[in-house]
């Protein structure tokens, strides 16, 4: 009886599980790429080496009422074609993921991604949330207005945050496409390995910028033209273009 | 053999290549004469370690370059060919006679340029469209490299050209091929291919206008902020930043806009600075700078 | 080669596959840098693309008339280079150590060898990357630099000497 009553309670774990969850198919190339659109809440994402983009609810109700049997959930912005509020578009390599909750209802997911896939956030003001990726190895585009942290990535990044700061550690620096993260009133604190070759330029408005990387004072004259305080120049020998910029604050860049 | 006789071999004796006689010579020599011995020990270790010095590898860019500056040459030679072909009969047996030895190399242009003729055989119809829309791609993919083409054509085999012209040639290939690319990282890639020319085409500029005003990344339409500020004394490019200034809808770069256009005492911002002020949807940290801008001017 | 002077375009990629790291190598050991060796080994296959046409096969091989080309294109980097503020090759900022090397020779050594190529004229550079590192043949190299054998044959000889001097000293 016990037994049975245990196995009873796992099959219902199991069942609510099943329903919060959402997996699709992904080949984990480079070649491969997901887009995230209109996600609420925090969203952390995390690579790791398989073959499935896996979604889960963290919260947000989408079983359905019993009043509801044989009815189909309808959202504005479109089709539930995953059960737990998205809309999901496969496209060769390509899938897209988009949030049908609005924003003025309560959600939020947790992802995990093929570690070799690129990723593209694209994220609104109005839906706040601070979004978090690690382990991933490709590249990285935000486009977004809150906090962003990225740890163990590889890049090439492209990052822009309207009022949220970017923190980022790198694992190591992707050698052939450039990196550029730029934020207006947040801070940017990017961790690169102490060995990392790279053309690097920083500028801010009317912040300050840090390191304890050993960069030559002189500031460059191109950059000053544009406004504000710029510098650069090359860490370990030159290499791939790292770009941070900030508007109002601060930008550290620190060895790893 | 004397010391000198010997050194003047030492390297052919190392590399094996003297007679066997000389070489016995040689060798002999070596036995007794310690400084001899001391410079062919020397001269062994280095031969040995230029020839083990391990090659190193570049980076990917450089094949993913090569292959853009392949695919547009290929693309380049389709539609000059199509060009060229004046009489559309003439065109189809040309293609035709063509098409069992290259049609491999010349990709999807040249086999639907055979399909496309060779269905529309009725007459000049087909012909004119074609040509047509090799000339519209030409003009707004690259009137520029035709002419270069053209031109280079024209030269003798064994001609330099001038490296600086050539590069920035090269460079106008890869900012053009990789200016829609997809990857947003890319884009900037492309963009800083025009920092390091001096004297931009109108073409190269008027690129850079379209991505700081429509590219859908922030960070790319900075890059390419940063790359035209380098001529913001030339007059169209200055007069293209104040019309963009009205226009722009990304808050770092409508910053950065502002602040260049302010240090150079650029009057024709006021107007859209005055608009940011009065704009009840613009950002705090951006109407601070066209506060700090207008009081500037 | 012939293949692709008649068009046949897509051989390039082949011919990029076989010579793209070898040219690197010849641009690296003469500049000491690799992005700078990047861009012109960049700038040399796009020649290659545009002036297919000029390949003639009765001057050499195919291997030769690529070189000929890298070494115009370094000449006429150097001279550009005169005319802009030039940056002096230093070999420690330079690093080109590697990682992996073969047994007997340590990395510090290898350092040490580039450091002493470095000191070399820039025509000595040359000839011993062409006849030692890359292995071209002196019938090759003689095609390349519209020299005689033997005129190689002493160049590479002075080299060589003026090297050991410059490597052996510094120990």
């Amino acid at each position: 009886m016990k037994y049975i009553f245990s196995l009873l309670a796992l099959l219902a774990i199991v069942n609510w599980a099943s329903a919060q969850e959402f997996k699709v198919a992904a080949s984990n190339t480079k070649e491969a790429k997901l887009t995230l659109q209109d996600f609420n809440g925090d969203l952390p994402i995390e690579g790791y080496n398989g073959n499935e983009i896996i979604v889960t609810s963290t919260h947000g109700k989408f079983e359905a009422p019993e009043r509801a049997k044989g009815l189909k959930p309808l959202y504005g912005g479109g089709t539930d074609n995953t059960g737990i509020g998205l809309f999901m578009e496969k496209n060769g390599n390509a899938v897209t993921l988009r949030c049908l909750v609005p924003f003025t209802q309560s959600s939020g997911y947790k992802i995990k991604v093929p570690e070799n896939m690129a990723l593209m956030i694209a994220r609104d003001c109005p839906r706040g949330g601070e979004t978090t990726v690690q382990n991933m190895k490709n590249e990285i585009e935000f486009n977004g207005c809150h906090e962003i942290n990225l740890k163990n990535v590889s890049g090439p990044l492209v990052i822009s945050t309207i009022s949220g700061g970017v923190g980022v550690v790198f694992s190591e620096i992707n050698k052939d496409k450039p990196t550029s993260i730029s934020a207006v009133s947040g801070e940017v604190d990017v961790t690169l390995p102490a060995k990392a070759a790279v053309d690097l330029e920083m500028s801010t408005v009317s912040g300050n910028m840090y390191s304890d990387f050993d960069i030559p004072s002189p500031a460059s004259k191109d950059m000053r033209r544009v406004g504000g305080s710029g510098i650069k120049t090359q860490l370990n020998g030159g290499g791939t273009t790292l770009k941070l910029r900030n508007i109002s604050g601060n930008i550290y860049l620190r060895k790893g | 053999m004397h010391c000198k006789e010997v050194q003047a071999v030492l390297i052919e004796y190392l590399d094996q290549s003297l007679d066997a006689g000389v070489a016995a010579v040689v060798a002999r020599h070596l036995e007794d004469c310690t400084a001899c011995q001391r410079e062919a020990a020397e001269m062994r270790e280095l031969l040995v370690a230029m020839k083990n010095t391990p090659l190193e590898m570049p980076t990917n860019a450089l094949r993913e370059n090569f292959n853009t500056l392949l695919q547009s040459e290929l693309n380049m030679v389709t539609m000059t060919n199509l060009l060229e072909d004046e009489d559309p009969e003439n065109a189809q047996s040309k293609s035709r006679q063509r098409g069992g030895q290259d049609s491999q190399e010349q990709g999807k242009l040249r086999s639907l340029s055979a399909g496309g003729l060779g269905s529309i055989s009725a007459g000049n119809l087909g012909g004119i469209l074609w040509k047509a829309a090799a000339a519209v791609i030409l003009l707004v993919g690259g009137a520029w490299l035709g002419a270069a083409y053209q031109a280079n054509k024209d030269k003798g085999p064994n001609e330099i050209v001038n490296l600086q012209k050539e590069v920035k040639e090269m460079k106008q290939v890869l900012l053009f091929s990789l200016i829609d690319d997809e990857s947003a990282s890319q884009r900037i890639k492309a963009v800083s291919y025009a920092e390091e020319m001096t004297n931009p085409d109108q073409a190269v500029i008027d690129a850079l206008m379209n991505t700081l005003n429509n590219d859908k990344n922030a960070n790319v339409r900075l890059a390419s902020l940063y790359s035209l500020a380098r001529w913001a004394d030339n007059r169209t490019v200055r007069d293209s930043l104040v019309v963009s200034l009205g226009r722009q809808t990304e808050p770092i770069v409508q910053i950065v806009l502002i602040n260049l256009l302010a240090e150079k005492r650029e009057r024709r911002a006021i107007d859209p600075m005055k608009a940011i002020l009065s704009n009840g949807k613009a950002l705090k940290e951006v109407k601070e700078a066209a506060q700090r801008g207008l009081k500037v001017l | 080669m012939l293949l692709v002077k008649e068009g046949h375009l897509s051989e390039l990629t082949e011919l990029f596959d076989r010579y793209h790291v070898p040219l690197y190598n010849f641009f690296l050991r003469l500049t000491m840098d690799r992005a700078t060796s990047e861009d012109l080994t960049q700038s040399l296959f796009y020649r290659i693309i545009r002036y297919r046409q000029s390949y003639q096969p009765g001057q050499g091989t195919f291997r030769s008339w690529v070189y000929r080309m890298a070494r115009n294109i370094h000449a006429d980097f150097c001279k550009q280079q005169k005319q802009a503020p030039q940056r002096p090759i230093d070999p420690d900022e330079a690093d080109l150590s590697l990682a992996d090397h073969s047994a007997g020779y340590a990395e510090a050594d290898y350092q040490r060898l580039d450091e002493a190529l470095a000191l070399l004229p820039s025509e000595q550079r040359e000839i011993l990357v062409l006849s030692r590192y890359q292995g071209l043949k002196y019938e090759e190299i003689s095609k390349i630099k519209d020299i005689s054998v033997s005129a190689i044959k002493v160049q590479v000889y002075r080299a060589i000497r003026q090297l050991r001097s410059l490597y052996f000293k510094q120990s």
